[in-house]
């Protein structure tokens, strides 16, 4: 899986591609407009990250760009600017995603994943994770192919933790990720506490091994081992 | 008090005063000309008779006179004239009248006679008394005149001051902006109006230049705030650190999310001061707050909070974001302040939203409540800016909201405009 990052701030690029190179993507970085607009005639990528301001042009330009040129890689657009129009002309443009900076590199990863899943098997390609198997369109979860009933929240929970296994989760991340980031972050801790408690209940009841393990202090950490 | 009064006052006081000495002056000197007219003509009048006296032995025939008497005197008597004013009987006119008399001393032969002669001072009288009542109706006329001027001065001259005052009491920079000049044909009105344009200007430019960087300085920190979060994702991934480590990292992490959310909360306030959700829709009030009710069940559940909602239909005509906003901090709040086992009362009806709560006594002034960063104690980790993007969002859509309390019921009331 080849990645195209364009982003003019250093630490925000080091930081996406320490993240996002150990789940196996190869990244390539572009810092400004012509630099993009180079990488994107030469080359093919399963994914582009857009960053909608940098110098030399915009990022809705670059946009414009790939999609003229019929690319196949997806496109998630993130951005400092939260404004609608923004996100509604990004999206028109034919951009999968749209993140608001800051956003949690989790975060990141598990929209990344949603994309070129969707993309390269139009989300018909089940997720496996050892004995768990995870169908995303149609929401169904199996353990050692027997049906598992969780609810909206809790599907969502296993398929965050899934997209970003062997990782720390901090649980500002989970709950924003659950909720948007407009909830209060006092009680959404307390209702990420249930809903995990009762997945995790639900997938060791139909026989998975419990994979999720405290993090002290932090949060949670969804690994085989 | 009037300006144009309070000078016309003085003015009046002014001319009063001099009017009234004026009066006695003028007075006094018109009767020292008449009576000096008078003591000549009586004094030629004595000195004409003594000389025709002079032919003559006796003065029988000249004493039957009503204006002169003769009568023989002492030889000590004084010769020198005197002049005096005299109230006398006139039996005809059945009253006192005034004469001028003159009293006079001379000699014939060798006896002394002491002449009187007087004249009536009725007609001198009359002028010196027809003076006053011309003074009064001077004065009377200049006040009249006075005032009829202030009445002229301030509906006419003053027009262009009026007008000014008048754009300045409904000033606002949201509306207004600049209070442009307006010539008008006094200096004074030109340099003002002048004025008051260059200020409203530079009031306008700075609340501009203060929105635009109060917006560009929430966009910038975005970019740092996201550094930091990425960075301690990263940190936290290494397998070196210790529990007592990560009990240092998370309060880092609950920290940066309430920075975040404090600066994402000042730019929806920017947002909304520099009108950037001018895109409007009907909107039904009734469906976004069943959406958001569904998305706050948990909190509902978790705090078990008995719920009342009486939803009548009412579509509004605004940004469906700043409404979803709106109402989402208004039940956000209603939860928070919540206390356990609490009620909470929804009621849309005719063309207002009633939400009211229970909970503890308001920490703060009623009034104050819609101000920034006002927070309550028990919620430490809320950011204080809730109610006042509330506020900020009513007063674009002049919805009035106001607060009441009902012993331990908080209620506030959304009254929508109609439009």
């Amino acid at each position: 899986m080849k990645l195209l990052l364009i982003e003019d701030e250093k630490e925000l690029r080091l930081s996406i591609i320490s993240y996002l190179s150990q789940e196996g993507y190869l990244c390539e970085t572009a810092r400004t407009f012509a630099e993009a607009q180079e990488k994107i005639s030469a080359y093919d990528y399963d994914c582009f990250i857009v960053d909608l301001m940098m110098p030399g042009g915009n990022g809705l330009d670059l946009i414009q760009e790939i999609k003229a040129k019929n690319l196949k890689g997806g496109i998630i657009i993130i951005s400092a600017r939260n404004t609608l129009e923004d996100r509604i002309k990004g999206l028109d443009l034919g951009s999968d995603d749209y993140l608001t900076k800051p956003f949690h590199l989790s975060e990141l990863n598990a929209r990344l994943k949603s994309i070129i899943r969707r993309r390269q098997f139009d989300g018909n390609k089940d997720i496996v994770f050892n004995e768990i198997r995870i169908n995303p369109e149609n929401h169904d979860v199996f353990v050692n192919d027997i049906r598992v009933t969780l609810t909206g929240k809790e599907f969502d929970l296993l398929l965050f933790f899934i997209s970003n296994k062997g990782r720390v989760l901090p649980k500002d991340s989970i709950a924003e990720h659950i909720w948007g980031d407009h909830m209060d972050q006092s009680n959404s801790f307390d209702f990420i506490y249930t809903h995990i408690k009762n997945m995790r209940r639900k997938l060791v009841d139909a026989g998975a091994k419990d994979y999720l393990t405290t993090v002290y202090g932090i949060g949670y950490k969804f690994q085989s081992e | 008090m009037k300006l144009i009064v309070k000078s016309s006052i003085y003015y009046l006081v002014y001319t009063l005063f001099i009017f009234t000495i004026g009066t006695f002056l003028f007075y006094f000197l018109i009767r020292n000309v008449l009576f000096d007219g008078i003591d000549e003509a009586i004094h030629q009048e004595k000195v004409q008779l003594i000389e025709n006296l002079k032919y003559e032995k006796e003065f029988t025939e000249l004493q039957q006179s009503d204006n002169i008497e003769i009568k023989r005197v002492d030889p000590d008597s004084k010769a020198f004239d005197k002049y005096y004013t005299k109230e006398i009987y006139s039996p005809q006119l059945n009253e006192y009248v005034d004469y001028r008399v003159l009293r006079s001393v001379f000699k014939h032969g060798n006896d002394y006679f002491e002449i009187t002669i007087r004249q009536p001072l009725s007609e001198a009288e009359a002028h010196i008394n027809s003076i006053l009542p011309i003074e009064v109706s001077l004065f009377v006329g200049l006040i009249a005149g006075v005032l009829l001027i202030d009445r002229f001065i301030s509906n006419k001259i003053w027009k262009p001051f009026y007008d000014l005052l008048d754009r300045l009491k409904n000033y606002d920079l949201v509306n207004i902006k600049i209070i442009k000049y307006q010539k008008s044909n006094v200096d004074e009105f030109d340099e003002l109006s002048e004025i008051v344009d260059k200020m409203t200007t530079r009031i306008y430019k700075d609340f501009n230049s203060q929105k635009e960087f109060n917006e560009n300085s929430s966009h910038e920190l975005q970019t740092p705030l996201a550094i930091i979060r990425n960075k301690l994702e990263l940190l936290i991934q290494s397998k070196n650190l210790k529990d007592e480590d990560m009990i240092l990292i998370d309060p880092i992490f609950n920290t940066l999310k309430r920075l975040t959310q404090l600066n994402k909360s000042l730019i929806l306030l920017s947002k909304i001061e520099n009108n950037q959700y001018g895109e409007l829709s009907r909107i039904d009030i009734n469906d976004v707050l069943q959406n958001l009710l569904l998305g706050f069940e948990e909190l509902i559940n978790e705090k078990q909070i008995s719920l009342d909602v009486q939803l009548g239909k009412h579509t509004i005509w605004a940004n469906q974001v700043l409404i979803e906003i709106l109402l989402f901090n208004l039940i956000s709040n209603s939860i928070k302040h919540n206390t356990e086992g609490g009620k909470i009362n929804i009621l849309l009806q005719n063309n207002y939203l009633e939400i009211s709560n229970t909970g503890e006594k308001l920490p703060m002034a009623a009034e104050r409540m819609f101000e920034r960063f006002l927070k309550s104690s028990t919620s430490e980790t809320s950011v204080g800016l809730g109610l006042s993007i509330v506020k900020k969002i009513c007063d674009l859509y002049k919805y009035e909201i106001d607060y009441s309390n009902h012993g331990n019921f908080h209620s506030i009331r959304v009254r929508f405009n109609q439009n």
